[in-house]
């Protein structure tokens, strides 16, 4: 085990593919099925090394939940990577400010999303 | 938007913008699909339906997906070949990601031109006979897209109000990259 994950999606399928990959490369991976899902399990979990994180979800969608983070100590540098249908500069530039590392647009490559995790956990 | 022409005019870009976003992205999931019109929407048998809504400050509407179930389950990936879910969630969330996948091209394409709508997320049935009755305003269109292993149908319903306008393209300054590749903050 080389670090714990937290992977939020709405999607299933995208759950499933991301929690595969991370799971091969030898993470431990934590499911959520939206921001308010993802602060409730991230409270038991603080050791989580990094997000993976949808924008559009129900409830409570990705970027309110990084504001949300960035409001708790325990998660003010928590690294997050946003993995997102979405494209907008304007919502990039949100997430950066916010101090998301990264941004992916779906779909995904998982050799790719594996070595940015890799790189932003430091794990090898 | 002040005439009738300048309606269609907008509508017939963001369905080729569509048109090429189902093109790309089917590639993408090596079932490479055939664009062409007519035809009747045939909803018989087992199908499977997931419709986005969408609103920026001047149009709105829905993207409709729909075919049948056996396309879909070719769509499903590996990793949902094992889940402990039954069939029909399973389905119905690999075709609602790809209805967010869809829009999410066009939402791209439609933000070069000052156009940044909200999105729903994906509402998604299985069943027999599905139908979506049309919009009771705006414009609507069906389009039809053939694969080796049947067909699976996109309609675009949109709304315009008189002030919607779709600006020249500008080029995107700020990436996005290429899809799945990490834009590093």
């Amino acid at each position: 085990m080389i670090g714990r994950v937290m992977v939020v999606d709405d999607s299933l399928m995208v759950r499933q593919q991301v929690s595969r990959a991370l799971t091969d490369a030898g993470f431990t991976v934590v499911e959520a099925h939206d921001g308010a899902d993802a602060l409730a399990k991230l409270t038991d979990a603080k050791d989580t090394a990094l997000v993976v994180l949808d924008v559009n979800m129900p409830n409570m969608g990705g970027i309110e939940l990084l504001e949300s983070l960035r409001r708790l100590d325990d998660f003010k540098t928590l690294p997050v990577v946003m993995l997102t249908t979405e494209g907008q500069p304007g919502l990039m530039q949100r997430a950066k400010a916010l101090g998301a590392k990264g941004w992916i647009i779906k779909p995904f490559k998982t050799e790719l999303l594996v070595a940015a995790v890799h790189k932003l956990t430091g794990a090898s | 938007m002040e005439t009738l022409h300048d309606q269609a005019t907008a509508f017939t870009e963001i369905q080729e913008y569509l048109v090429k976003a189902t093109a790309d992205l089917f590639e993408r999931y090596r079932m490479p699909v055939k664009h062409s019109f007519g035809g009747t929407v045939d909803t018989s048998g087992q199908s499977v339906m997931a419709v986005i809504g969408y609103a920026a400050g001047n149009m709105r509407g829905a993207l409709l997906l729909l075919t049948a179930r056996s396309i879909v389950d070719k769509l499903r990936p590996e990793e949902l070949r094992n889940v402990r879910a039954p069939d029909d969630v399973v389905l119905r969330d690999v075709l609602g990601e790809f209805s967010n996948m869809l829009l999410g091209r066009v939402k791209l394409r439609l933000s070069t031109r000052g156009v940044v709508p909200l999105v729903t997320t994906p509402t998604t049935i299985i069943g027999e006979g599905l139908q979506l009755p049309a919009p009771t305003s705006g414009v609507s269109a069906w389009h039809r897209f053939s694969c080796p292993d049947g067909e699976l149908f996109v309609r675009l319903d949109a709304t315009f109000d008189a002030d919607f306008v779709l600006l020249p393209e500008r080029p995107i300054t700020t990436p996005p990259a290429d899809e799945g590749v990490m834009v590093e903050f």
